[in-house]
């Protein structure tokens, strides 16, 4: 595998908030799932239940009790913490399986936004979620309407606060 | 899906508040002013559902702005420098109403 492969994917991603109206078809909503499960998490716990959403109104009721979510979407992942399996890490976890399926959008012709603004109480209730799911995430997915321009980044000497050794 | 009536809209944005209120009491203390915006720019498609309403200008001000650039418009400093503009606006449009007896 050549890095600049991989890199020119990481650096390509973007947060895309305007999509075509196309709806998304559920087996593709699986395949990033299936990104998402070869994620890693503390101890293989696998703390992460997900739901695929591409029922027009049911999209519609989870954004307008989401003030972080701007434009009309086709399709939406809700990434859920399994309150079974949660350890100190689930979150750094559930972070791992998004980036998995952010970077694996584009190469099915579709973009994502990830979106951490939402009624937690609300969404619950609208997804008639059990206990012991508790809804941390939602992606929005489509296929992409806009390019959005790269956004600033800190250089690596910003970043790197020490190097030991040579 | 049918088209939405202005019952709908209305419905949109009185969730949009709540949500936003709840949200604003937790982990979005921040996000006050920005989801006040976002209010303003669902209000300014009101008039596409009623249309004996007309169109408001500084409403449309809003949607411009937003629609300029919908991935940072929350901004602090570019949203400060709006805000501050559209309050000028403001003084205007409350003088050409005649609010202002003098």
């Amino acid at each position: 595998m050549v890095y600049e492969s991989l890199m020119e994917v990481i650096r390509g991603r973007r947060s895309v908030r305007r999509y075509k109206k196309e709806s998304v078809q559920m087996e593709k909503l699986a395949l990033l799932v299936e990104a998402a499960r070869w994620a890693p998490s503390a101890g293989n716990s696998q703390p992460w239940e997900f739901l695929l959403i591409n029922d027009e109104s049911m999209v519609s009721a989870l954004k307008v009790v989401s003030p972080g979510w701007l434009r009309e979407a086709p399709a939406l992942i809700v990434m859920c913490i399994n309150k079974k399996k949660e350890t100190d890490w689930s979150y750094i976890d559930l972070g791992a399986a998004m980036q998995n399926i952010l970077l694996c959008a584009p190469f099915l012709g579709l973009a994502c936004c990830p979106i951490g603004s939402f009624v937690v109480q609300t969404v619950t209730e609208l997804l008639e979620l059990p206990p012991h799911l508790e809804p941390v995430l939602f992606i929005t997915v489509g296929y992409p309407d806009e390019k959005p321009p790269a956004t600033t980044r800190l250089s690596l000497e910003e970043l790197i606060f020490k190097r030991v050794g040579k | 899906m049918r088209e939405k009536t202005a019952e709908d809209y209305l419905f949109e944005i009185v969730c949009f508040l709540i949500a936003s209120a709840e949200r604003c009491m937790g982990p979005e203390r921040e996000y006050g002013a920005c989801r006040l915006v976002q209010a303003l720019y669902m209000l300014s498609f009101l008039p596409d559902c009623l249309p004996e309403l007309k169109e408001n200008r500084l409403l449309m001000k809003v949607r411009a702005y937003v629609d300029g650039d919908p991935q940072n418009f929350w901004r602090e400093p570019q949203l400060k420098k709006f805000l501050g503009k559209l309050s000028t606006e403001l003084a205007k449009e409350i003088r050409e109403r005649k609010l202002l007896k003098s």
